[in-house]
């Protein structure tokens, strides 16, 4: 008994923490991304609408 | 035009700012996810598993550290009615949570293979888990209050009762920060205090990495966030204004 | 009134949340205090026999022993100060090991020996590269909650 975990078994809580990471911060980067262009675009159509 | 002179000046900043980083952000994250998975070695006891703190440790600090800037955001529009404060706290919101569920779920990740469990109602976990709720609870109220025409509240302000709850919500920033010390269980205590870091310098240094990318991306999601509120606004502004001149038979 | 009925009702909704949120916390919390014991605590008679409660702290050096059955344990858990000895049937977690910390749900036995039922392993605050050892670490491991 070391108390050293060992083995690839491991390796896979470690991919699965930073796969989630990526996965959720690119959802919510997206998300946002597309969400102000969007409403950029709106904004920008209706001032050269007035002009 | 009064109360968009602060938007003009705060777009003209963050329109160029965004992709920076956007851009400096992604590039952090990834080179340090490259050295706490690929340079650095595992950790004594615990193996690899260690790895994991280089995204649970700044997902923590930014879930806090979102909250206290909501809290501030929360003040500044009750004192002073800045009126960029309610549309930044509304854009805060979002990645705050994003980074409190990822705290709670890389640190259940990490739990299972160390502790032997994957969640334990520790002082910690269970104030992380709060902070979870605080934001979905202020996602919940801001989201419902568009004013009746589809687009914010007026301006993008805070209801006094939103610009409170997010400054009461801040009590449970220093409880996270205590519970290792108040209720002593399952959680370690503090690897990094103001007296230095018990995470061995070999170890240390991808969490700088991490750290500053988590917090660039966090930067640009809050400003394209504002991004979007402020847009929003000048149509449903100049929708109305539209729909006054033709009532007006102008 | 409909968009103030569902002001209203998601306002309502959020306060309930966060006041559930707090009233479990904070039950949760005091279960855990009221449950936690260090060995100098039990050494002092704070576990009466048969109470259920929680034993944190260390595993004494050279006390984890495994019986012949390759299932049960016995330590000495450690603060420091005082010891526990304890009985274990099961799985132990991976980083369980002499020297490290560890939680442990169970009971007193009448022979003052703590039969566990549940064992977790605490890590400590210290993240240091596999050349370097770790250290027993002096002092209390688990100060009083």
């Amino acid at each position: 008994m070391t108390g050293v975990i060992s083995g690839s078994g491991q390796w896979a809580y470690v991919v699965a923490a930073y796969a989630l990471t990526a996965l959720l911060i690119a959802a919510v980067l997206g998300h946002s991304w597309r969400a102000m262009r969007k409403a950029e675009r709106r904004s920008d159509a209706l001032r050269r609408d007035r002009t | 035009m009064h109360a968009y002179a602060n938007p003009t000046r705060f777009l003209a900043i963050a329109r160029p700012l965004t992709p920076w980083l956007l851009g400096l952000g992604t590039v952090l994250l990834l080179a340090g996810a490259w050295a706490g998975l690929a340079v650095v070695p595992g950790e004594a006891k615990q193996g690899e598993t260690a790895r994991i703190l280089y995204v649970h440790v700044p997902a923590a600090w930014l879930g806090m550290g979102g909250w206290t800037a909501l809290a501030v955001s929360g003040l500044v529009q009750l004192v002073w009615r800045h009126p960029l404060a309610g549309i930044a706290a509304r854009a805060i919101a979002v990645p705050g949570m994003l980074f409190t569920a990822l705290c709670l779920a890389t640190g259940s990740i990490w739990g299972k293979p160390t502790w032997g469990t994957w969640w334990e109602w520790d002082g910690r976990m269970t104030s992380m888990l709060v902070l979870l709720f605080l934001y979905a609870g202020f996602i919940a109220l801001t989201m419902g209050d568009t004013g009746g025409n589809g687009g914010q509240r007026q301006g993008g302000s805070l209801s006094r009762g939103a610009a409170v709850y997010a400054l009461v919500g801040a009590i449970n920033i220093p409880i996270i920060n205590r519970s290792v010390v108040w209720w002593n269980s399952l959680h370690q205590g503090p690897s990094i205090t103001v007296r230095g870091s018990s995470i061995d310098g070999a170890l240390l240094w991808p969490l700088g990495l991490t750290l500053l990318g988590f917090s660039f991306l966090f930067g640009a999601i809050v400003l394209m966030r504002m991004r979007r509120i402020i847009a929003d606004n000048r149509v449903a502004a100049r929708l109305r204004r539209l729909a006054d001149d033709e009532g007006s038979g102008v | 009134m409909k968009a103030k009925h569902q002001r209203l009702i998601l306002a309502l909704v959020a306060l309930v949340g966060v006041a559930g949120a707090g009233v479990l916390a904070a039950s949760a919390l005091r279960d855990e205090a009221a449950y936690f014991r260090t060995p100098t605590e039990v050494a002092a008679g704070a576990a009466a026999t048969g109470e259920a409660m929680r034993l944190g702290g260390m595993v004494a050096s050279g006390s984890l022993q495994r019986q012949p059955d390759g299932l049960t344990i016995r330590f000495v858990a450690t603060d420091g100060e005082a010891s526990v000895p304890v009985e274990y049937k099961g799985i132990v977690p991976d980083l369980f090991a002499e020297d490290s910390g560890m939680i442990a749900d169970g009971r007193m036995r009448a022979d003052g020996v703590f039969v566990a039922d549940r064992i977790l392993a605490k890590h400590d605050e210290r993240y240091v590269p596999p050349q370097m050892s770790h250290p027993p670490k002096t002092g209390k491991a688990t100060p009083a909650a």
